[in-house]
């Protein structure tokens, strides 16, 4: 009967046929660590997500303190740390605290959590296959990662300490004029490991979503998460080798004399460009910014949806406008180097094709909301975060027009504006996405739920400080503040400016507290939580149609897709607002009328 | 010293072209507060119309009509122009009338700026007009302007990326090593300004400070006079290290 149904419903290639159902591997090893398994895999870069967030989170902490108390010992970590200076963090650990701030937050908390984590989670789940196409490329996308992660932690032991050069590690500070410790290489390598592991991560979703979506489910059948997701990794695969060749050249000049980057005291003859490299990287590094947000907002787009209980307002405009912008994102980088010394007319050209970002984002913004009006709307802990995304990247994305536009950027280049900026469009927004998925899935994923109250209290903890925090570093930017500086008391035009910086430390201090409420839930519930249903929300997306946890192939047989993902309210359902994707409506397709029922 | 609210202003404006900078900051503020309060209006008040209670059932639409299209495309369109295209047509006057365009007057007053970990060199052509020659007058740390004349600036740095930041000037400029950048200001008052370096540039980075003095055109003639003096009697041929101007880059 479903092979009669599937043939008179779907006449593509089938690609399904080839995905056999393998035993569930018995060793210990390969059930939980050399694990092939997407389910298995997505669980360890979860860990593996959160553990690098509490060391970057933990280190912002302590930058905060620096900013909001210069010269005062951070509470009980600091004597630990730094015993000689009496607990004082030290301006050189200072600068090694940021550039590691940000390079482990980046490639190791949150393109782990969003792409790793819920990459691996939801494709196979959401576009109904047994695992991803490359299994094994899988796995040792996985455990190649975690080589890279170790060099950066093992970067913080060496002689001289870690990378200290910022996140961008612009030559010629990063090369051995500026870095002569080991700390800088390690970090090249981390990154050049951690590359790797996106490309391979990248080539697998992208081949999976192409070849192994379920019968049925046609590119615009796909939940908006599996888009974004899907955008990223074209991006990750385009854009991560350029950083891999522009790290690699660093690593050739600080280990084996080359000249790619060299210029001014560091050669004596000869020598190259360091402004090359920073082509290279903003080649990279601006689409980079899309790769960490559009996870979220597939999966913000799909959660509005869900708990609005309507169908996503402009499904495929929200959809073709995600795409637009990653399309953008790889033609705009040079908004990145307005103060460099590029050529006016090049400046003039990014700065426009800048402005064109706007429409897209306008368009899914306005599809948000569209989304959420009229419905019904269940504030459920992961759509409290969902909406709270909406908020933060509202400020994120509109501050990016003071950056965007010349004459303005010329002043509020490389001030507190722009980490305001950037955090509020990629650590703010793309962190609460990431709570959101997690307290969404966390029940397929572990089979349990998690504690709604201390969630909702978790989400007004955060999303208050949180806004506090970035907008009081867009104060300060505006105010003239640069980034990076150890102690801004050193210039008279800042002075005045402290207390505004000492607010922004006590939010910061808040904002760190309050996690520990996610981290009682999250374990908690894992433990002692209430054992999840199969579909506790009442969505129709295909991951919610398999027992939760689901079994080591997924399905028992490749589902066949009549649906959207987003068929809420459908006036001729009865008895429940919502269709799996799955679920024939009463009435069947045409086709379906010959085999009858 | 401080009392609520907050100060947080920038620091006083003394240039001829800060106003720029100032003017399109505020320009793009008050668009985006307006936009973002209309965003964050809908966002609360769907919250609570349209909470969830018993009994009350979602609209089913896909937004697909051509209603929903027109009013999507309208507002995108209307940010974008009121925004966006206003943004460029500032911009690009800004740079064609100021930020690019480099004074050619002959009173223009032109400095070699090398900056190094962590301080600031200057150099001034003296009395024959030309770079790097025995009678330039070179200073560290300070910066000394005449009021009311452009100040063109050849940038180029000696180790690492800084970048020449005067936030009374609400101007920036990278230096790089081995290329010259260019950047040019003209003062409207004379005061005490300071210099600050707004790239990371190493541990130190938050000291590395400098001075302008933006001078009378008597104080500066007289200072200039008699650092032209000081350059003569203090030039030393064997010292390589201190020729380290370039050939002007107009």
């Amino acid at each position: 009967m479903a092979d009669t149904r599937r043939n008179l419903l779907y006449a593509g290639p089938d690609f399904h046929a080839e995905q056999h159902i393998h035993p569930e591997p018995s060793s210990f090893v390969r059930r939980y660590v050399f694990s092939t398994d997407h389910k298995v895999i997505a669980k360890q870069f979860l860990w593996y997500g959160l553990f690098f967030l509490a060391i970057g989170g933990t280190m912002a902490m302590m930058i905060r303190w620096q900013i909001g108390h210069p010269g005062t010992a951070f509470p009980v970590l600091g004597e630990l740390l730094w015993p000689e200076s009496g607990g004082v963090m030290p301006p050189q650990a200072y600068a090694s605290f940021f550039t590691m701030h940000g390079t482990l937050m980046i490639f190791f908390a949150i393109t782990p959590i969003l792409i790793g984590a819920f990459g691996n989670l939801l494709i196979p789940l959401m576009i109904g296959a047994r695992d991803m196409a490359f299994p094994t490329l899988n796995m040792l996308s996985f455990w190649t990662n975690v080589l890279a992660g170790t060099a950066m932690v093992v970067s913080f032991f060496v002689p001289m300490g870690a990378a200290a050069g910022g996140w961008q590690a612009y030559p010629t500070l990063s090369t051995l004029v500026g870095q002569p410790g080991p700390g800088q290489s390690l970090w090249i390598v981390g990154i050049f490991f951690t590359g790797s592991a996106s490309i391979m991560g990248a080539v697998n979703y992208i081949t999976t979503v192409v070849r192994l979506r379920a019968p049925g489910m046609g590119y615009f059948q796909m939940p908006l998460s599996v888009w974004g997701i899907w955008l990223t990794a074209i991006l990750n695969a385009l854009f991560v080798p350029v950083l891999a060749a522009g790290v690699l050249l660093l690593f050739l000049d600080r280990t084996f004399g080359s000249h790619f980057f060299l210029a001014g005291a560091a050669v004596t003859k000869g020598g190259g460009d360091p402004i090359l490299y920073q082509h290279l990287f903003w080649i990279f590094g601006h689409p980079e910014v899309y790769i960490l947000i559009l996870p979220a907002w597939g999966i913000v787009s799909d959660l509005l949806s869900f708990f609005s209980r309507k169908p996503a307002f402009g499904y495929k405009a929200t959809a073709i406008s995600m795409s637009v912008i990653t399309f953008l994102s790889m033609v705009v980088y040079g908004h990145h180097m307005f103060v460099v010394g590029m050529s006016p007319l090049l400046s003039q050209g990014f700065m426009t094709l800048t402005m064109l970002i706007s429409i897209p984002s306008a368009v899914f913004f306005l599809n948000w909301l569209g989304t959420m009006w009229r419905g019904a709307i269940r504030f459920t802990t992961p759509m409290l975060f969902a909406v709270g995304v909406v908020f933060v990247f509202g400020l994120g994305g509109l501050t990016g027009l003071h950056l965007g536009a010349i004459s303005s950027d010329i002043y509020l280049h490389d001030s507190y504006f722009v980490v305001g900026h950037f955090h509020l469009t990629m650590a703010a927004s793309v962190l609460l996405g990431a709570f959101a998925a997690i307290y969404f899935w966390f029940p397929k994923m572990f089979g349990k739920m998690m504690n709604e109250t201390l969630g909702k209290w978790h989400f007004w903890l955060t999303i208050v400080p949180i806004t506090v925090v970035f907008c009081g570093m867009l104060v300060v930017g505006y105010g003239g503040m640069q980034r990076r500086l150890y102690n801004a008391d050193e210039y008279a035009f800042l002075r005045h400016l402290h207390p505004v910086n000492l607010w922004v430390t006590r939010a910061a201090l808040l904002l760190g507290a309050s996690q520990f409420l996610f981290v009682v839930n999250f374990l908690s519930s894992l433990v002692a939580g209430k054992k999840a249903s199969e579909n506790p929300w009442e969505v129709g997306t295909l991951e919610w149609t398999v027992p939760s946890p689901p079994p080591h192939h997924n399905f028992d047989e490749i589902p066949l897709v009549v649906n959207g993902p987003h068929e809420f309210s459908h006036p001729d359902v009865k008895g429940k607002d919502w269709l799996a994707q799955n679920e024939p409506i009463a009435a069947e397709p045409v086709a379906l009328g010959a085999v009858g029922r | 010293m401080h009392t609520w609210p907050f100060s947080w202003l920038p620091a006083a404006d003394v240039s001829q072209d800060g106003w720029r900078a100032d003017a399109l900051f505020w320009y793009t503020t008050t668009l985006c507060v307006i936009a973002f309060t209309l965003v964050a209006l809908a966002l609360v008040y769907s919250s609570w119309r349209y909470r969830a209670r018993p009994g009350a059932k979602a609209l089913y639409t896909h937004g697909t009509d051509r209603r929903s299209f027109a009013v999507t495309g309208v507002l995108a369109a209307i940010v974008f122009i009121t925004i966006d295209m206003n943004l460029v047509r500032v911009s690009q006057h800004d740079i064609k009338d100021a930020t690019y365009n480099w004074p050619t007057a002959p009173d223009t007053v032109r400095v070699e700026v090398m900056p190094q970990q962590w301080a600031w060199n200057f150099r001034y052509a003296g009395p024959d007009g030309v770079f790097n020659t025995p009678d330039d007058v070179v200073t560290f740390n300070e910066l000394r302007v005449p009021v009311g004349h452009p100040v063109m600036l050849n940038l180029k740095s000696k180790d690492v990326i800084h970048s020449f930041y005067l936030p009374n000037f609400r101007l920036k400029q990278d230096a790089n090593p081995g290329t010259i950048t260019r950047t040019w200001f003209k003062a409207l008052r004379p005061g005490d300004f300071e210099i600050a370096c707004s790239q990371m540039c190493g541990w130190a980075h938050y000291k590395m400070r400098g001075d302008l003095f933006v001078l009378s055109d008597a104080d500066f003639s007289r200072w200039m006079k008699e650092a032209e003096g000081d350059a003569k009697r203090r030039f030393d041929p064997a010292d390589t290290e201190q020729m380290w101007g370039w050939e002007w880059l107009q």
